[in-house]
């Protein structure tokens, strides 16, 4: 698998990329600045700071300066309780964030989630995220992203379920939740917004029938207990079966409101030109004071039109998270499919997690 | 603190994100702003303590994120410390906008499940701590790190809950600021900033 094999050089490029970027504004700065900061730190010599300083103990602040990682393990059982057969999942990787500065700037950030992910004892590298968000302007309202980044429609952004349980409809609609290729996004005092020219192969970079997919959000800003938020794409999606040529629009609403939050996501499109397509979901959660429980119920109703008729399916998903200890968190979900046609009726799943993150 | 937040969730650090609207917000002319992260460690946590009449859980300890504005001529206009508190229906982030003395600019809540919120983040309730540092916000609260109930701050009844946790975010915020970065908020300053 040549993809697999390149994977790991694209994000070594990244890193080195956004490193050399760093290394080489910081050279500038200090340049220019150097005498007076040689001469702040004579004055005051116990006040060395890895400000983007190259020199002395500051020179692995280039690597080290706004770092954080964690080592990400889990493991996860699905089972089918239609004939018991259960499937164990294992994840092990990396999570890190780097903020890449000069001394007085932040010029980007960079997000590496690496994974090793075992089916049934079938190990295999996956690429979770993995991008570099550049801050073209200071004020974050134009920002450039590149790499392996989300995909910019409903609920999948902000980023809140990545190695969880717990999920909304990325998959239905889009088919995964991130993909290769670039956004443009900002942050504005009341809007943020996000749009993106990706490859439309989902984890791995596959160019075979020339798939391609656009995407975006505009939506309110998340600080506030009540957003909203408007999405669209078009674009022909790499799956299993080949290119599907997919265009959606839709809402998504999300609400914080004492210990529940709400989220809804509504999108309306076409597969092939040919399916109506109409996906629904809708979420209540419950979170104690500090956040160590919390419970959730999903509903999904999804609707096919692949000719005249409407074909239905809903799924109910009962779930919740528990902070065990510092670093331990375990999660369970049960899944119940309701469906008119009792051939179709697939089997009622219950799946658990138990997650450990060292940081 | 966000990545305190995102570390008890459980959540990967792609659900970090920057408080680019606090600084807007704060700080309208900032021309472009830099991150320090440091770790707040159990030494940190003990020397915070002594000035504090109330504890801090431990989750509080580990990586934590000040973010320094400038002006186009690299001058340092303030600072913004996102913390995240506990609340009475869950995590409640505050995003406070300290200037380079760490006297109080403003606030926001990025993120509140909490009644009152309208009313702590009013003009009025903000009015009233701005411009104060550690010792002033202090006189707030009783030797028990309660509200006090005459002489104190003014606020709406249904709101005093909310403003209690916001002053004790707004005494961690300042003690952790001073304790944790003030190395390099000597370098931030500059020669002629606030000793």
């Amino acid at each position: 698998m040549i993809v697999f094999r390149s994977v790991p050089a694209v994000a070594a490029l990244v890193l080195a990329g956004s490193l050399a970027v760093q290394v080489r504004a910081s050279a500038a700065t200090t340049d220019g600045a150097e005498a007076a900061v040689a001469e702040d730190l004579d004055q005051s010599p116990d006040e060395e700071l890895p400000l983007g300083d190259l020199s002395g103990e500051g020179r692995w602040s280039v690597l080290t300066d706004n770092l954080r990682w964690a080592l990400d393990v889990a493991g996860r059982i699905d089972v089918n309780t239609r004939d018991g057969s259960l499937t164990h999942v294992e994840f092990v990787g990396i999570d890190l964030h780097k903020v890449v500065s000069t001394s007085k700037r932040d010029i980007g950030t960079l997000l590496v989630q690496l994974y090793g992910k075992g089916v049934d004892g079938d190990w295999k590298y996956t690429t979770r995220l993995l991008y570099f968000n550049y801050l073209a302007s200071g004020g974050g309202g134009f920002n450039i992203r590149f790499g392996h980044i989300l995909v910019p429609f409903g609920l999948n952004l902000p980023s809140r379920t990545p190695g969880t349980l717990r999920q909304y409809i990325a998959g239905r609609n889009i088919g995964f939740k991130a993909d290769w290729g670039a956004s443009v996004n900002g942050v504005l005092p009341e809007w943020n917004y996000e749009i993106s020219l990706t490859r439309g192969s989902g984890v791995d970079f596959k160019s075979h029938d020339s798939p391609y997919l656009v995407s975006g959000r505009v939506g309110s800003s998340m600080e506030r207990p009540l957003v909203a938020g408007l999405s669209a794409l078009y674009g022909d999606v790499l799956g299993k079966k080949g290119v599907v040529r997919k265009a959606r629009v839709g809402a998504d609403v999300r609400w914080l409101g004492g210990p529940v939050d709400v989220r809804a996501e509504l999108s309306y499109g076409r597969d092939d030109r040919t399916t109506d397509v109409l996906n629904t979901f809708a979420e209540v959660s419950w979170w104690s004071p500090e956040e160590l429980v919390m419970g959730y119920v999903q509903g999904r109703f999804f609707m096919n039109k692949p000719a005249n008729a409407w074909q239905e399916t809903s799924y109910l998903t009962v779930g919740a998270r528990i902070h065990v200890l510092r670093h331990i968190w375990l999660s369970a979900e049960y899944r119940h499919g309701f469906t008119r046609d009792s051939r179709a009726q697939k089997p009622d799943v219950f799946r658990a997690q138990l997650r450990y993150r060292f940081f | 603190m966000l990545l305190a937040a995102a570390s008890s969730h459980g959540q990967a650090y792609c659900s970090l994100r920057d408080p680019m609207v606090a600084l807007n917000k704060a700080f309208p002319s900032f021309d472009h702003h830099r991150s320090i992260v440091r770790e707040v460690s159990e030494d940190h946590r003990d020397e915070i303590l002594d000035r504090l009449p109330f504890t801090i859980h431990r989750n509080e300890l580990g990586s934590h994120t000040l973010y320094a504005a400038f002006d186009s001529s690299d001058r340092l206009l303030g600072l913004i410390h996102v913390r995240t508190e506990r609340g009475r229906w869950g995590l409640t982030e505050i995003a406070w906008t300290l200037g380079p003395d760490l006297r109080v600019d403003g606030f926001r809540f990025q993120r509140s499940r909490e009644s009152g919120q309208a009313e702590i983040e009013s003009e009025t309730f903000q009015a009233q701590v701005r411009g104060l540092g550690f010792v002033e916000i202090r006189a707030f609260l009783d030797q028990d790190g309660l509200l006090r109930t005459e002489g104190g701050i003014e606020v709406p009844v249904n709101a005093r809950p909310l403003a209690e946790d916001t002053l004790r975010s707004a005494l961690k915020t300042i003690a952790a600021t001073e304790i944790v970065w003030g190395r390099e908020l000597v370098k931030l300053r500059g020669p002629d900033g606030p000793g």
